[in-house]
């Protein structure tokens, strides 16, 4: 992680311990996440971090809960959420949840396309995930997510290293990293 | 004294009188509506409910009847005529997402259900909106095979709806005002509704999802006034091992280990409080014996076997219990300890079958993801027989491997949750199929409290062909009697009429009218998007129609839509 994200976690961490309790202003925990994640303005600060801003809140707050829990393993997640209660941690997934998406200008080749839409079909990924994989509730919008996140998240699950999903793990499996790639730049690209 | 003119001014006036009567009935025939033989104008009597296999006019249940016929009594749409079949109208819903919804017609009113539970209340004769409802839905959903729903129940003068997060609503059916909700289970866990629940006196009755998320399955009945809990089935008994039975209804080895299960009995114990066993189709109800008939789901998780010893009673079966009291009668179990997904979902159907012996007697069919379908005697659940198998089978019980072990049926096979129809003059039944063929990958995992729980996954295989079929099967007999194929699997449910008649819809929009008696297609329709919901119809002011939803189907991934479509006859 580069510096001034360090720095900033530093005193997002001071700050959160400091308000762990109270769960209140919102505002002043947010700017902990913006640091890395963005807003509906602005895209992550990484390709590799997610966007949050509009994501759906019963499932922010679950991967919230697991960081916690260190059943999703993340070092930098796990010491911004550690002392964190669980009203906090809803109030900070329905604070992003309610957030516009930010807009973004992902592309997908002809080829990605082609590759991804047999995948789909393959793994019925629109039975959860929604026609617009838009998401709904538990399950996560992947619609318009950065590419890089995406890539690496499925990687993850396939090679087991994210394990708080052990459904999603058992379908990556036998999934190739380059079926995967395309995937990941197609629903960017949506 | 009254001069000619003025005679003539009142005989104008009297033949104006009359004239204006005479244009002015229909209005008026509106306005005042008289109690028909069936009841008052939108109040559903249980006297209506019981009776329903014989109203041409209304459309009840989601199955037409209790006995879940799916047998329109009314005629004047018919093989001779369905050719002029031509669209009445069209209703566009506000949610553009799969539609499962059998519309439910009361003297001229239509209820109609939308993905992500809106209410509908329409005029059957216009498709004019009535009134709307939008379910409040809470943060938590959960659902593994789209957001749709089934459909109401009425009864009385309310509406009855089951929703994505596990509740209970209770609307006022002449305005859509919400007068009950209750929390059926927790959503957090896995619980949810899809299916239209059913109305017995005064108990609405419903069964859950969730056979992929480790609950523990059920069917209740709530107090149709107020949503007070009457009693509770458990599908799943606390002692869930049964018989240690090896064999499918065929009589074919479905690979048990009985000794490793048996071990793992020893070490884990009775595996049912996350055993699985959703119902996710209306019950069937015989108001003679006052038994409730339904099926049951897929055990949890789907493929892995090894963490639930045992034959995972009574996952897979046709259960029958008390309405009163909700107690066991009777079962039968089609696949003990399934690994394959392969569970019991089209809802079960009431009517006089031969035995073995040709003699007459009560029986119930079901058309399984085991792509039979099976004739049992309704007394005590026994099987009588099965039928040809609808669609191909290949390397049968092969076991789920983590790389994939190729079988047929696939998940989604056979008749899956599609909702079949008899013809009970031709003592046909009609089941709608499905070809798709897949991989089955185990995975042993822990219980992931309240998160998706398959024990591996289901791949479909690109580039394989994936078919589908309406077939006709005699149910005294069970042969296959005609079989037509479609481009695509089928999925959604079928209608059959007494115009001779069986209406069918596709994942690419063509709804179809079939000779009952030998399969021809008489008639079709390109309604734009998947018609993956079951038809019903109706009359109004003595005009038979057939209505559909048309919105795809999440399973199939079928082009989405946000249609109701009544048919009508072209003058």
């Amino acid at each position: 992680m580069r510096l001034p994200q360090l720095l900033l976690l530093a005193l997002g961490g001071a700050l959160l311990a400091a308000e762990v309790r109270a769960g209140e202003d919102i505002e002043a925990l947010a700017e902990v996440c913006r640091g890395c994640h963005g807003d509906e303005n602005a895209l992550p600060a990484d390709p590799a971090y997610p966007i949050i801003a509009g994501q759906e809140f019963y499932y922010l707050y679950v991967q919230l809960k697991d960081f916690r829990s260190g059943l999703r393993e993340n070092e930098t997640m796990q010491e911004v959420v550690a002392d964190l209660d669980r009203a906090t941690l809803k109030a900070i997934a329905q604070y992003w949840s309610e957030k516009p998406w930010p807009k973004t200008a992902f592309t997908a080749s002809e080829e990605e396309v082609q590759q991804a839409e047999q995948a789909i079909v393959s793994a019925e990924c629109t039975a959860c995930h929604l026609s617009a994989f838009e998401g709904n509730s538990r399950v996560p919008r992947l619609a318009n997510q950065q590419p890089g996140y995406l890539e690496k998240t499925m990687l993850d699950l396939k090679y087991k290293r994210r394990r708080n999903s052990p459904n999603m793990m058992a379908l990556f499996k036998d999934f190739s990293e380059e079926s995967i790639r395309a995937l990941a730049r197609y629903l960017a690209a949506l | 004294m009254r001069t000619a003119r003025n005679r003539m001014a009142a005989a104008a006036a009297g033949l104006s009188v009359v004239a204006l009567l005479a244009f002015a009935s229909p209005a008026a025939a509106q306005e005042v509506k008289k109690a028909t033989v069936w009841g008052d104008l939108g109040f559903v009597t249980q006297d209506m409910l019981n009776r329903a296999a014989g109203d041409g006019n209304n459309f009840l249940h989601p199955q037409h009847n209790y006995a879940q016929t799916r047998y329109y009594p009314n005629s004047q749409i018919n093989t001779s005529n369905v050719h002029k079949l031509r669209p009445a109208w069209i209703f566009q819903t506000e949610v553009n997402e799969t539609m499962e919804v059998a519309p439910i017609v009361v003297n001229g009113v239509m209820y109609v259900t939308t993905a992500f539970n809106h209410v509908y209340a329409l005029d059957a004769a216009t498709g004019e909106e009535i009134w709307h409802y939008k379910h409040k839905m809470g943060p938590i959903t959960t659902y593994c095979c789209g957001p749709n729903n089934r459909g109401v129940a009425v009864a009385g003068n309310r509406v009855f709806m089951g929703t994505l997060d596990a509740k209970l609503v209770a609307l006022d059916a002449k305005t859509g005002k919400l007068l009950w909700e209750t929390q059926i289970a927790d959503p957090e866990l896995g619980y949810s509704e899809t299916m239209a629940p059913i109305v017995v006196e005064d108990k609405v009755i419903i069964g859950t999802n969730g056979g992929e998320y480790g609950i523990r399955g059920f069917v209740k009945a709530f107090k149709a006034d107020s949503g007070e809990l009457l009693w509770t089935f458990y599908t799943i008994p606390e002692n869930s091992v049964g018989e240690w039975r090896e064999t499918d209804p065929m009589g074919r080895s479905l690979n048990r280990d009985i000794q490793a299960e048996k071990a793992a009995l020893e070490k884990l114990g009775d595996p049912y409080e996350h055993l699985g066993g959703g119902v996710w189709q209306t019950p069937a109800y015989d108001p003679e014996t006052r038994r409730l008939y339904f099926v049951v789901g897929n055990p949890s998780p789907d493929l892995d076997g090894s963490i639930r010893p045992g034959d995972n009673l009574y996952t897979d079966s046709l259960v029958s219990i008390d309405v009163d009291t909700g107690e066991y009668v009777c079962h039968y179990q089609y696949i003990p300890h399934d690994v394959w997904d392969l569970d019991a979902v089209s809802p079960p159907i009431i009517t006089t079958v031969k035995d073995e012996n040709g003699q007459d007697v009560k029986g119930v069919l079901h058309g399984g993801k085991l792509p039979y379908v099976f004739v049992h005697r309704a007394d005590d659940c026994s099987l009588i027989r099965y039928s040809e198998p609808m669609v191909p089978i290949e390397n049968l019980w092969a076991l789920p491997t983590p790389e994939g072990t190729r079988m047929l049926p696939g998940a989604n096979g056979g008749v899956e949750w599609s909702a079949m129809a008899i013809n009970p003059v031709l003592r046909y039944v009609f089941a709608a199929n499905l070809h798709q063929p897949m991989t089955y990958h185990v995975e042993s995992t822990p219980y992931p409290e309240g998160k998706l729980w398959l024990g591996g996954a289901f791949k479909v295989i690109p580039g394989e062909e994936q078919w589908g079929n309406v077939t006709a099967i005699d149910y005294d007999t069970g042969r296959i009697v005609w079989k037509v194929r479609t481009e695509q699997p089928m999925i959604g449910g079928l209608l059959a009429t007494a115009g001779g008649l069986v209406f069918a819809g596709e994942g690419n929009g063509w709804f179809k009218a079939y000779d009952a008696a030998s399969g021809a297609v008489l008639w079709q329709f390109q309604l734009g998007a998947g018609v993956n919901a079951p038809a019903s119809s109706y009359a109004v002011g003595g005009k038979q129609y057939i209505v559909v939803a048309a919105g795809g189907n999440v399973q199939l991934n079928y082009k989405r839509g946000n249609d109701i479509v009544a048919f009508t006859l072209a003058d």
